[in-house]
């Protein structure tokens, strides 16, 4: 009886769980549609509530080039055109490499009937989720979608690189990414007509919403359909590789001769400064690039390459080998070849280490899939190891593991993670009362009458609350500086205000109030008519138009 | 179906914008307006059939292809004489979702009727007499679009009161 009584007890508790396991695998065999749309509804919540997280408290943008793009999409809906007096400097015409992104927002503005700051606020989760579930729907097909969309967040939004929470232009064109390999991957499928076609309609979407990311893709699907080619050819179908080699040539000879008509300007100025060590970019003022891993996590990075070698020895068709020599090749331009030799735009460099990102997310999602898929054969085998019947213990066991480091990779990635709050340190440009001085402003300035920031930085604000038609006199973020900025940086901060130097510039308002910290100078100018604390305006200003 | 789901919100999204303000609806209705139907319907024309694409996939290629379509639709709208004013951008996309819709909608029924004949014809989706009435409102809402850029033209100028006015007033 007291031999009996254990074993008994064992046979008890084995029931007892392997009752609970084939219950689970019941109830999921009879709901598995709700069950994977409940799990992808908290999937992408999750990926929207970190995208907010810095807007829950404050319904303004974060970054100056949120406040940049504002600026130029409001003023491309008021002039109607994608030519127009640049708001920051009215004596510019703008024509903006970015201006598909300008119009992106512009229709939704107009179609919504949002607000510009309701536009932005609710924005950067919507991006954020939007991107989960396109990386859901690229790994959808080969069983790794919910865990690759669970990593999304991960990648790091800073004020640097930016990131996918952003409202940005490079966050808009990241979404392209799960897109096109979403397309390539049908390709090995479906009919390649078909997709070639989709795939050339994208490039005119990404070429003017952020033309970097536009060359990454083209990198991406040059590297994909040279695969296809490869995997043609070894088959002598030699008719079909002929073909994509021919794709291949008209996908890289479209950007190119876009970029080369469209903006032969910018592409000029980009191809110098690839070649060169101009020390006013972003590099030259800001050094490289350090603790990217560490933001994204390191619990997540060790699963990510562990990901990644599952990836290239089980993954399927040609993304198996083309995703990680795509990521190789990044690494090896951010890491060695960026650094040392300081070939190749700065923007590519600076914008590299989100795709480099979302790749780490791709290889997380599919290492994680695969762990959870192989749990059965995993407890076999451990079973057999440690000389024990398998038994729904092992597999709970398994599985509680596969739960808990998930969960450590996301907690040590997102929550607890102190180089992404130094890296991504979000600050507030203005706050209400700086939002009721520029609406103000801009409700009663007319043509002509610019305001000015005694910190140029706030400048970048300024028209997009203001509304269409403001204009400020210039917008320069530290630290970028000129000799303008220098001189009203200095007025603020010893008191004077330089009147005449005012009028010159045509400045009809003159604004003393700090980002930040919000503190409002006073000057001490018999010259200028206070309004109230921080807006001053100036007498008799000439009317510049 | 789909399509013509997406031919019926393209109009009810026309009456939110210029004449029912019920804003959530139109915010709601609104993303979905800029950020899916005009991809959706471009993937509905080139992958007719469901067993070609799943839909999460064909979903996700509706979300990036309408991000492509609307900047490139907005580069076609700066070089009309109109450009990008808000009346176009508002009823320029209502015009090409329904217009891409309905071109969609016609080669469905096309194929229909090759696999199932007359019978097939008649029970696809939307058959061709209903694009007539469809064509004539864009037409008659193209006029309205010259009458509207024009007007939009002429009354741009209207700029707001001179700054200096805000010294006879209290400013807050």
């Amino acid at each position: 009886v007291v031999l009996e009584a254990p074993k008994a007890e064992h046979r008890a508790v084995k029931a007892g769980t392997f009752g609970v396991i084939s219950r689970g695998r019941e109830i999921w065999g009879s709901h598995s549609g709700a069950l994977r749309l409940t799990g992808l509804a908290g999937i992408l919540l999750f990926s929207f509530w970190v995208g907010m997280s810095p807007h829950w408290d404050h319904p303004y943008p974060l970054h100056v080039d949120e406040w940049i793009h504002i600026g130029y999409a409001q003023s491309t809906l008021e002039y109607g055109r994608l030519e127009y007096p640049n708001p920051y400097n009215p004596r510019e015409v703008s024509f903006h490499g970015e201006m598909g992104f300008h119009l992106l927002l512009g229709f939704l503005k107009t179609v919504t009937g949002l607000s510009w700051m309701d536009l932005y606020r609710f924005a950067p989760g919507v991006l954020l989720a939007l991107l989960a579930f396109l990386t859901y729907a690229f790994g959808h097909r080969s069983g790794f979608g919910w865990a690759a969309a669970l990593f999304v967040p991960l990648i790091p939004t800073s004020i640097r690189t930016l990131g996918p929470a952003f409202v940005v232009p490079v966050s808009a064109a990241m979404l392209f990414i799960p897109v096109t390999l979403l397309l390539l991957q049908t390709m090995e499928e479906e009919s390649r007509g078909r997709s070639l076609w989709l795939l050339l309609v994208l490039i005119g979407g990404t070429i003017f919403i952020h033309p970097p990311t536009e060359a990454a893709i083209t990198v991406l699907a040059i590297l994909y359909l040279a695969g296809f080619v490869v995997a043609a050819l070894a088959q002598k179908r030699y008719g079909e590789g002929a073909n994509l080699l021919l794709a291949i040539g008209v996908r890289i000879l479209i950007p190119v001769v876009i970029m080369g008509l469209w903006l032969p300007s910018l592409s000029r100025k980009v191809a110098e400064q690839s070649v060169s060590a101009d020390s006013s970019s972003a590099t030259g003022l800001l050094g490289l690039h350090a603790g990217f891993p560490q933001a994204f996590g390191t619990v997540a990075v060790v699963v990510s390459i562990a990901g990644l070698c599952l990836f290239t020895l089980r993954g399927e068709g040609v993304r198996s080998y083309v995703l990680p020599l795509f990521a190789l090749l990044l690494l090896v331009f951010l890491a060695f070849f960026f650094p040392m030799y300081r070939l190749g735009p700065d923007v590519l460099y600076e914008r590299g280490w989100l795709y480099l990102g979302f790749l780490m997310v791709i290889f997380a999602g599919f290492g994680t899939a695969f762990y959870f898929q192989s749990i059965p054969a995993t407890a076999q085998l451990v079973a057999s190891r440690i000389r024990l019947p398998p038994g729904g213990w092992m597999v709970i066991s398994l599985w509680s593991a596969g739960v808990a480091v998930m969960l450590l990779a996301l907690t040590t990635g997102i929550v607890v993670n102190e180089k992404r709050q130094t890296y991504a340190q979000y600050y507030h440009v203005i706050n209400n009362l700086m939002f009721a001085d520029f609406r103000w402003m801009g409700q009663h300035s007319g043509p002509g009458q610019m305001a000015a920031m005694g910190e140029p930085s706030l400048g970048w604000a300024y028209p997009p609350v203001a509304g269409p038609g403001a204009e400020v006199y210039q917008a320069v973020s530290a630290p970028w500086t000129n000799k303008a900025a220098d001189k009203a940086r200095a007025m603020l901060a010893s008191g004077e205000a330089d009147v005449p130097w005012l009028k010159k510039l045509g400045v009809s308002v003159f604004y003393t109030c700090r980002p930040r910290t919000f503190v409002c100078e006073d000057l001490e100018n018999n010259n200028l008519f206070k309004v109230r604390g921080g807006v001053y305006l100036v007498p008799d200003f000439p009317d510049t138009r | 179906m789909d399509l013509l789901a997406i031919v019926v919100v393209t109009l009810l999204i026309e009456l939110l914008i210029y004449s029912v303000p019920l804003e959530p609806v139109r915010v709601a209705l609104g993303v979905l307006f800029v950020l899916f139907f005009p991809g959706y319907v471009l993937v509905s024309a080139l992958y007719p059939w469901r067993e070609q694409l799943q839909g999460v996939e064909r979903i996700a290629l509706g979300l990036g292809l309408s991000l492509a379509l609307v900047p490139l639709l907005g580069l076609a709208l700066n070089f009309t004489p109109w450009g990008i004013r808000r009346q176009l951008s508002d009823t320029g996309q209502p015009r090409s979702g329904s217009t891409w819709s309905i071109s969609r909608l016609q080669p469905r029924g096309a194929v229909r009727a090759r696999r199932g004949g007359l019978a097939g014809f008649l029970t696809s989706p939307l058959p061709c007499p209903e694009l007539r009435p469809a064509r004539l409102n864009m037409l008659s809402h193209t006029l309205t679009q010259v009458y509207q850029g024009v007007s939009c033209i002429s009354n741009s100028r209207q700029h707001r009161s001179l700054f200096l006015i805000s010294l006879q007033r209290k400013p807050y």
